[in-house]
């Protein structure tokens, strides 16, 4: 039978992470938001509260959640602080590549320090030339001796300002397209490695940047998973995070969909308040309505996932169609503010700057428009 | 190892309630329910005992059986077990009766070395449920508890008074009652949320706390809640015309009619 309603222990979590969220979080929202700098603090109190490593299993230190109870996680710290909700998105990327594909000795090392946070994981893959046509990639990574020697650049690479370590992939096949990618892991201090910053229009503490890769010695257990398998490996958790990241900007959609409730309650035009036009109403019930549909979407997906089914399909449709609700959502909301939604002493205007960033990153709408169509049409129909 | 037993209570979360502007009576349908703030406080610093100290903490609350999600998370945040008293007949109990309910639920839980109570609920405020209980008990009492030592059998704390604070001590048993400045109450992982689901919850009625159903509720309690409302603040939009002189004159005498002056 069909059961659409959370378990008592996933809306005990909810109340948990939203009273978290809503305390300690999203009062430092927009001041934090107009910064580069990544919100240590607060990461810190994320990581205590077992938020970092939620999906890692208890005896590496972790939650052990499902992948509904994630989502549930991030659209509530969304509500609060969108670029707080991103550790726990990628820490669930980095925990489930290493439980999948990890060595014994990596899992030891590496789940029990993303769990209590001393690791911040970054996920470096785009290059200046290419993101998803992961087969045109020019970073190398070749065998040298006992390790391997990495020669690059990678672009628009998140948490370049506060990342311990990085997923990195090259090719250690140059010719081999796709599928002589491979994922290294590698710190942050490696030297030959150097970082540079993007100034964005949002989501700057996340840190958006560049990284320059100029004789990078690793050793050759840095090597995550099997030689040319890394393309694979991180497809296999996108299915993941597009779905995170479309609860991601639901969160925060949500949170300016209820300020423009609350205000349209408030402000009085003619006698009575706003909320009582049409104009102003039915704009409301409409954002609610697809958000309510997305937040179904999602769930479904993390569902799926949780269920060990298909979702890739339905990981692209929450990537390429919430993002855009969220920022048509928050956009209304700031309009129904009126003159003072347009100021950055409310944190409307900054919400859809925010929400933008996830329209691009992680695969553009029309590179999963061309997955969901591969889905439904078949390989054949692909236009490469 | 302290044996401790902690009161709680389930209350509408204030923040969403709202008033009939026509009767001035709550509105508390549909509102969210929440523990008690002080109780939270409570809860904490039991826990906060059991890690420094060891021992056991039990929850115990007077409530409808849909207050589940209450000892949930009470549960979650590190009470051991908990303990429902739950019965119809309990409906309509002032807080002299809670006191009784909570008394005889206490007594057949067995020896106990302190009890902790929230200083006072956020919805009815009265602040004499821990009094009243202690005296049903017979126990030595610190209300406005700011901070709590353990120290052997003996319990030191810090009262916080309107005009100073002041150290008292007891020995066990003794109740407590505590400040909301006491500490931060924690918020549970999901870990914890899901361990929680294997600890104990009794269920007690009137009958299995030997309590006789004219003793409780409406029938048991001296105090009849007639009615809460919200009170009503209006302007009286009294203009005072003439010289600054006859105005002030005329000000008076409106505010000691008033009895204000």
């Amino acid at each position: 039978m069909l059961n659409l309603s959370f378990s008592e222990d996933q809306e005990l979590f909810r109340q948990m992470v939203r009273e978290f969220a809503q305390t300690e979080l999203a009062p430092g929202y927009l001041e934090r938001a107009k910064r580069e700098e990544a919100p240590r603090e607060e990461f810190r109190k994320m990581a205590e509260l077992g938020l970092t490593g939620i999906n890692i299993p208890e005896e590496y230190g972790g939650q052990g959640a499902d992948y509904v109870t994630i989502g549930i996680a991030i659209e509530e710290i969304a509500r609060a602080d969108i670029n707080c909700s991103y550790p726990i998105a990628v820490g669930g990327l980095g925990g489930g590549a290493f439980l999948k594909h990890g060595t014994p000795e990596q899992r030891e090392t590496w789940l029990p320090k993303i769990t209590r946070g001393e690791t911040l994981l970054g996920l470096a893959l785009t290059e200046p030339g290419c993101g998803s046509d992961a087969a045109a990639m020019k970073t190398t990574a070749l065998r040298e001796g006992d390790g391997y020697v990495l020669n690059g650049e990678k672009s628009s690479i998140s948490f370049v300002n506060c990342a311990t370590d990085f997923f990195l992939f090259a090719k250690t096949d140059p010719k081999a397209g796709a599928r002589g990618v491979s994922c290294f892991l590698v710190p942050m201090d490696a030297p030959g490695l150097t970082t540079s910053i993007f100034h964005d229009m949002g989501c700057k503490p996340i840190g958006r940047g560049a990284l320059a890769l100029k004789e990078v010695h690793i050793p050759a257990s840095s090597l995550m998973g099997q030689e040319g398998r890394g393309f694979h490996l991180v497809m296999e958790e996108f299915d993941y995070t597009k779905v995170l990241i479309g609860l991601m900007c639901l969160g925060t959609a949500q949170a300016a969909l209820e300020d423009a409730i609350a205000y349209a309650k408030e402000r009085k035009a003619f006698g009575k308040p706003i909320a009582r036009f049409e104009g102003v109403s039915f704009l409301i019930a409409e954002h609610a309505t697809r958000m309510e549909a997305a937040r179904l979407l999602c769930y479904q997906a993390l569902w799926l996932r949780d269920q060990g089914k298909p979702h890739t399909k339905e990981a692209s449709m929450c990537k390429w169609w919430v993002p855009k609700i969220s920022a048509e959502a928050i956009h209304d909301a700031l309009l129904i503010h009126g003159h003072l939604g347009y100021s950055d002493e409310y944190p409307l205007e900054q919400r859809w700057r925010d929400v933008l960033a996830f329209q691009i990153a992680d695969g553009t709408a029309q590179i999963q428009k061309i997955i969901i169509s591969r889905e439904i049409l078949g390989r054949e129909y692909l236009p490469y | 190892m302290p044996e401790m037993i902690v009161c709680f209570k389930e209350v509408v979360d204030e923040r969403e309630l709202k008033v009939n502007p026509k009767t001035q009576e709550l509105m508390t349908e549909g509102i969210t329910r929440k523990i008690s703030d002080f109780d939270l406080n409570a809860i904490e610093e039991a826990i906060r005992i059991k890690e420094m100290h060891g021992g056991r903490a039990t929850g115990v609350i007077v409530g409808l059986p849909e207050c589940k999600p209450s000892i949930k998370k009470a549960l979650s945040m590190g009470l051991d077990r908990a303990c429902l008293l739950s019965d119809p007949a309990f409906a309509g109990s002032d807080t002299l009766t809670v006191a009784a309910i909570l008394a005889a639920a206490i007594r057949k839980l067995g020896p106990f070395d302190m009890i902790l109570c929230g200083e006072a609920s956020t919805d009815g405020f009265s602040a004499q449920l821990g009094p009243s209980l202690a005296e049903r008990l017979d126990l030595p009492q610190i209300t406005a508890a700011s901070q709590v030592t353990i120290e052997g059998n003996q319990v030191v704390a810090e009262r916080s008074l309107d005009d100073g604070i002041e150290v008292v001590e007891a020995s066990f048993p003794v109740l407590l009652s505590v400040t909301k400045e006491i500490n931060k109450p924690r918020l549970a992982t999901l870990k914890q949320i899901l361990a929680a689901s294997k600890k104990e919850v009794l269920e007690w009625k009137a009958a299995d706390l030997g309590l006789s159903t004219d003793a409780v509720g409406l029938q048991g309690s001296p105090i009849v809640l007639k009615r809460v409302a919200a009170f009503r603040m209006e302007r009286k939009n009294i203009r005072l015309e003439g010289t600054l002189a006859e105005a002030a004159e005329r000000a008076i005498r409106e505010l000691l009619r008033e009895g204000v002056l």
